[in-house]
């Protein structure tokens, strides 16, 4: 069992790859057929989809995409901060 | 189509402008019409890497245009 990642460090990786995700989805909008737009795209997609299954393992899901991670016996969405509280994501 | 991002003239010394004779410019091709807006097409290329883009505020080193302050100098 990988040794539990810093909820700080974990978020901040989500932040940054989602980021770049954004942004190359804009790209992409206007140059739909740029092969390495895509490549880049799939690879930060991906790289994302890691890091928020990751979280949800460890810190809950953060947006209901991922709560297959934690949720399986109850529902565990409740029991993490709320943005907006304390800790919160 | 060509990239005319360099050669616009630099707002940044209007002073000097107000005396200097405005110069005739042949940067217009044929097939553009006249009192068009045109934006150059964006190329892939340049990126940052994914965390200094998030600081930056875009992926692209092109884009990271940021204010500079008052006539476009560093303050």
């Amino acid at each position: 069992m990988s040794n539990k990642p810093n909820r700080k460090e974990l978020l901040n990786r989500i932040n940054v790859v989602s980021f770049a995700v954004d942004d190359v989805k804009l790209f992409l909008d206007t140059h739909p057929c740029d092969t390495e737009a895509l490549a880049y795209f799939h690879e930060y997609s991906k790289l994302r989809n890691q890091a928020m299954h990751e979280y949800a393992k460890y810190y809950g899901p953060l947006t209901v995409d991922t709560t297959v991670e934690s949720c399986s016996d109850r529902w565990n969405w409740i029991n993490e901060p709320w943005p907006w509280q304390e800790g919160g994501c | 189509m060509p990239n005319y991002r360099n050669n616009a003239m630099p707002y940044t010394n209007y002073r000097q402008t107000q005396m200097v004779t405005p110069v005739v410019r042949r940067d217009t091709s044929d097939d553009m019409s006249l009192a068009m807006a045109y934006v150059p097409w964006q190329v892939w290329r340049n990126l940052y890497d994914a965390e200094k883009g998030f600081h930056c505020g875009t992926i692209f080193q092109e884009l990271n245009m940021p204010f500079l302050g008052k006539g476009g100098m560093k303050r």
